[in-house]
């Protein structure tokens, strides 16, 4: 792991347009400020990591499709239906 | 009425979908076909992935099923997608299936934001928000 130190105010650059500036220090808690491209988002780790598992489960289980077919239509679709 | 209308449309008669980012956990997820599920009207979407052979998602409009859900957006998601407010854009949520509906999820913390006029989306996050990723879709006694 690359080390850097760094005062309030100064930033760093993360390839050609990622800069990471410390904008505040206060106890244990460092608030820093992120400019990057479209392409390129910024997560708390912890949140990605979340994410990242949600998003392979739902993967893998779009095939049981099934599952939703006992669901009934939305309400419209129930409405235009000739009642029994 | 159909709920695609609102996703712009191709020559292939489905919508497409542009995830300048990708997905989390897919980085090379970026483009999506968007179809319909299910008899119309239908709340369900199937997102086919370009890139990743095989990978689909399963996405519903949450009002569908969390009527109560009011998802928070910064500037800088709808700035990601190039959209102006909340007026220009569609939200998703992606299903995780579990089997049977009713151990069925669908993750609210990570909703997918969609520019309406372009197709361009993103994940985003509701940090703080209190949502979780993975809220049943349907609740029995």
């Amino acid at each position: 792991m690359l080390v850097l130190t760094r005062h309030v105010h100064q930033s760093i650059v993360i390839g050609h347009d990622v800069v990471v500036t410390v904008l505040e220090v206060r106890g244990d808690q460092v608030r820093l400020g992120i400019t990057a491209p479209k392409e390129i988002q910024v997560h708390r780790e912890e949140v990605f990591v979340a994410l990242t598992a949600a998003n392979r489960q739902a993967a893998t289980s779009a095939s049981e499709l099934e599952a939703l077919k006992v669901l009934k239509a939305p309400a419209p679709a129930d409405e235009e239906r000739p009642r029994p | 009425m159909t709920t695609i209308s609102v996703l712009p449309s191709t020559d292939r008669g489905h919508a497409e979908l542009h995830f300048a980012a990708g997905v989390p956990g897919f980085p090379l997820a970026k483009s999506f076909s968007v179809k319909p599920w299910g008899t119309e009207p239908t709340p369900f979407f199937i997102l086919e992935c370009h890139e990743v052979v095989g990978l689909r998602f399963v996405a519903v409009r949450p009002v569908a099923f969390f009527s109560w859900y009011e998802p928070h957006f910064g500037s800088e998601v709808f700035q990601a997608v190039d959209a102006g407010g909340p007026e220009d854009v569609l939200v998703l949520v992606i299903l995780t299936l579990h089997g049977t509906v009713e151990k069925s999820t669908a993750n609210l913390l990570g909703p997918l934001v969609v520019n309406n006029a372009t197709g361009q989306a993103v994940q985003a996050v509701l940090s703080g928000s209190g949502y979780s990723p993975a809220v049943p879709i349907v609740t029995r006694p």
